[in-house]
């Protein structure tokens, strides 16, 4: 009786693993504790070796990517996403099996049968696959099981109430989304060692698709939303805010590889803190390569690259960036500029590539140049009338908004006024490419953070005052035409018209005015040329008056209401006997140039 | 602190003094008709003049029409038409802005607070100078504190109200009604 109760006991002990893991639990343990990965766990001359596995309609082939030669190949009909260690690959195949072969060789090692009704996601660390699986039974919504690699023995498996992501491996932890929570379980027994609530999957709608370990760190989430899993708070790194609609949810089934995997975000980690440094993104048959700010969000070109087909996988290994295209060829090119080092030819058609090989060579240095034409090739991105380039068109405008220099940042402002675009037609590609301008340009300009222009915007709401330190305005007038935010055009609006401004800051403020090129200040401009146009002192002590009448007439050309208005205001100062003589000559010659009825123009 | 009463009169060299009577709108191709007519809408009662006057200013007219027409405003305040007084005590040139705010502090004891406080604090020293003239005119405790902030961090024109003060203390307060002082345009 007693042994039958230790056999028991023993049975029911290790049997935790046979219990569903709960939808919902107490958060415990530390997944930062549990989860402890060196930095040199993959075998790095294995790795090394690079290695393309295309995926074709009823075939794979690995295709060494230095030599070109096709390493081997299968009669296999993959149907998810492979995965590899530094021995192996595994291919997701029909009947939900996982085909297990040798990636130097590529024998096929052994097939595993999975349970459940559809493949979530795989991930493999030797001496383990990990697979997560779609299940209807009641209670039970998913499975996560693992294998040994060796042997291909069932390891473990748990139900689980919860539908699952996919999951990551490292060390001896498999760690993995189970609804609003992260799970991590030891691989060797399946044991739950910790559990993490996400707060902002159940708050801001956080999808937790999958995990993501990089450099000591962990993060959940899909697309362009994650979040830091031992951050101290749980705040959601949003990177390219504003482009998460290109980038689409895979969902809890892996249906393999899709047209949707043509657009696709990369991010190179920075090594001092686990944060997006770098990007790069794929959109069908262009990739732009991108620093990112401290907030995520795109900061500077760094190259661009187009294809005639499409680019159906991409992966930077070491300091090479590896492209696979739709008909099979191969494209490598250089990480820092983006120039094309190799191409090889294709075969068959592919619907999708695994890329494997050296880890991305960390840039030690963030200030490398940026290849000389990125400002160009962003240009001309933006003049392309394909409407697949509509998501990396959205980022090229905004790296060519976030320019210091404020001729660059005119292409954008044209694109937004509907004065130039790619697109011939009013296409829906056209009209969400003019929309993004719109909407990008009443955001901040130029490069500087977000703390460095609401410190240049306090600095500019002080006023001219006898008591106060003189102080000198021209610096920081001339820095809202590299980098500022909207708001500076109140203020250097409120300076325009304020009587302590000196003649000097005056012409400076004007010329601002004219560079920012916003709309918001036309009435301030119209209202300054008015009040000065027949005071033959003010009028002519500085060129500011006739600088602002200019750039009044610029806007005066357009058909908007506004524009109609400053028309107005300087024919009556064209037409008052009073008004000072040069100004008038100016105002006469530029209205006589305007056109007739004006340009269909929205003003920003 | 301050002598007796200080009177300002502003000697101009283009305003015209005749406005009595508003006169007909004639074409303005001279600084006097546009004199004439916002005098004549200033001194016209209602809205439709006040509402004509208002969008004439904001057309902009030349200094020495608005100065003529804030000396009349400064005759006889319309309260109503203080907007267009304030706007102006923020023109670029002293002497307009120095009109305005011996209009504005005119038009009772509330906006000579106001008025004595955006004198105090202006860039310009004539203005600032105002100030202290127009405290003597319309003295309030608000004034006095306006003043006195001014003088702590004007050093020179706190000795030039103190030598004033000495020179003047045994003058007759009705011959300074009589003093004119000329304010200078400052480059």
């Amino acid at each position: 009786m007693l042994r039958h109760a230790a056999m028991l006991a023993l049975v029911l002990g290790t049997g935790a693993c046979a219990r569903v893991l709960p939808a919902q639990a107490p958060a415990h343990g530390s997944l930062r504790a549990e989860a402890v990965v060196a930095e040199g766990d993959v075998d790095a001359p294995a790795a090394a070796l690079p290695l393309v596995v295309m995926v074709e309609r009823d075939r794979v082939v690995a295709v060494d990517p230095i030599h070109g030669r096709t390493r081997w190949s299968l009669p296999l009909v993959v149907t998810g996403h492979p995965v590899a260690s530094a021995y192996r690959v595994i291919l997701p195949v029909r009947g939900q099996q996982l085909v297990v072969v040798d990636r130097d060789s590529g024998a096929i090692e052994r097939t595993l049968v999975l349970p459940g009704e559809a493949l979530t996601g795989v991930a493999i660390a030797e001496p383990w696959i990990v697979a997560t699986v779609l299940e209807d039974r009641p209670g039970v919504r998913g499975q996560i099981m693992a294998f040994s690699t060796e042997d291909g023995d069932r390891l473990w498996r748990r139900d689980t109430a919860a539908p699952l992501g996919v999951p990551e491996v490292a060390g001896d932890v498999a760690v993995v989304p189970a609804g609003e929570q992260i799970v991590a379980l030891r691989l060797r027994s399946g044991r739950e060692l910790a559990r993490l609530d996400v707060e902002a999957a159940g708050t801001q709608g956080l999808a937790l698709e999958r995990v993501a370990h990089r450099r000591g760190a962990w993060f959940a989430g899909a697309g362009t939303r994650w979040v830091d899993l031992g951050g101290e708070t749980d705040a959601t790194h949003e990177l390219l805010a504003g482009h998460d609609d290109v980038f689409h949810a895979t969902g809890r089934i892996d249906v393999g590889h899709s047209d949707d995997e043509r657009v696709r975000l990369w991010l190179r980690w920075s090594d001092v803190d686990a944060t997006p440094r770098d990007a790069m993104v794929l959109a069908r048959r262009a990739v732009v390569a991108m620093r990112l700010d401290g907030q995520g969000q795109p900061l500077r070109g760094r190259w661009v690259h187009s294809e005639d087909e499409e680019i159906v996988a991409m992966e930077v290994l070491g300091d090479r960036v590896v492209l696979a295209r739709e008909d099979g060829a191969i494209v490598v090119l250089d990480d820092s500029d983006g120039r094309v080092v190799r191409r090889i030819g294709g075969g068959e058609p592919i619907r999708g590539a695994l890329v494997l090989g050296a880890p991305p060579k960390i840039r030690r240095n963030p200030r490398l140049a940026d290849s000389p034409r990125v400002t160009a090739d962003l240009h001309r991105l933006l003049q392309d009338p394909d409407p697949r380039l509509l998501p990396v068109q959205r980022i090229a405008a905004d790296l060519l908004w976030r320019d210091d220099d404020v001729e660059v940042r005119r292409t954008v402002l044209a694109l937004a006024r509907g004065q130039s675009g790619p697109h011939d037609a009013a296409t829906d590609a056209a009209d969400t490419l003019q929309a993004h301008a719109q909407r990008l340009i009443a955001t901040r300009w130029g490069s500087a953070s977000r703390e460095e222009l609401a410190a240049s915007l306090a600095q500019l709401r002080r006023r001219p005052a006898f008591g106060r330190v003189d102080e000198d305005f021209t610096p920081l007038v001339q820095q809202t035409v590299r980098s500022a935010q909207p708001e500076v055009t109140a203020e250097l609006t409120a300076l325009l018209l304020h009587p302590g401004t000196s003649t000097d800051a005056l012409v400076g403020i004007v010329d601002a005015l004219g560079a920012i090129d916003d709309a918001a200040a036309l009435a301030a401009l119209t209202t300054f040329v008015q009040r000065y146009h027949a005071d033959a002192i003010v009028a002519t002590e500085s060129r500011a008056v006739q600088a602002a009448a200019t750039i009044v007439l610029r806007f005066a050309a357009g058909g908007s209401p506004a524009g109609v208005q400053a028309r107005t205001a300087l024919r009556a100062i064209a037409d008052d006997p009073l008004t000072e003589p040069a100004l008038r000559t100016v105002i006469v010659r530029g209205l006589a140039s305007l056109p007739a009825d004006g340009d269909r123009v929205s003003a920003r | 602190m301050t002598p007796e009463a200080i009177c300002l009169a502003f000697v101009l060299g283009a305003a015209a003094s005749g406005h009595d009577r508003a006169a007909p709108l004639r074409p303005e191709t001279e600084v006097a008709a546009v004199s004439a007519h916002l005098i004549a809408w200033l001194r016209e009662p209602g809205s439709t003049s006040a509402d004509a006057l208002r969008e004439r200013v904001a057309r902009g007219a030349p200094p020495a029409a608005l100065i003529a027409m804030l000396d009349a405003f400064q005759q006889a305040p319309r309260v109503e038409l203080l907007d267009v007084v304030q706007q102006l005590a923020s023109y670029r040139r002293v002497d307009v802005r120095a009109r305005a705010l011996v209009a504005w502090a005119a038009a009772g004891p509330s906006h000579s607070d106001r008025a004595i406080a955006a004198a105090a604090t202006d860039m310009a020293p004539s203005i600032r100078r105002l100030a202290l003239a127009l405290s003597q005119r319309h003295p309030s405790a608000a004034a006095e504190v306006h003043v006195r902030e001014m003088l702590a961090h004007d050093a020179a024109l706190a000795a030039e109200a103190a030598a004033l003060q000495d020179a003047t203390a045994d003058v007759d307060e009705a011959a300074l009604d009589d003093e004119i002082i000329v304010l200078e345009p400052e480059s």
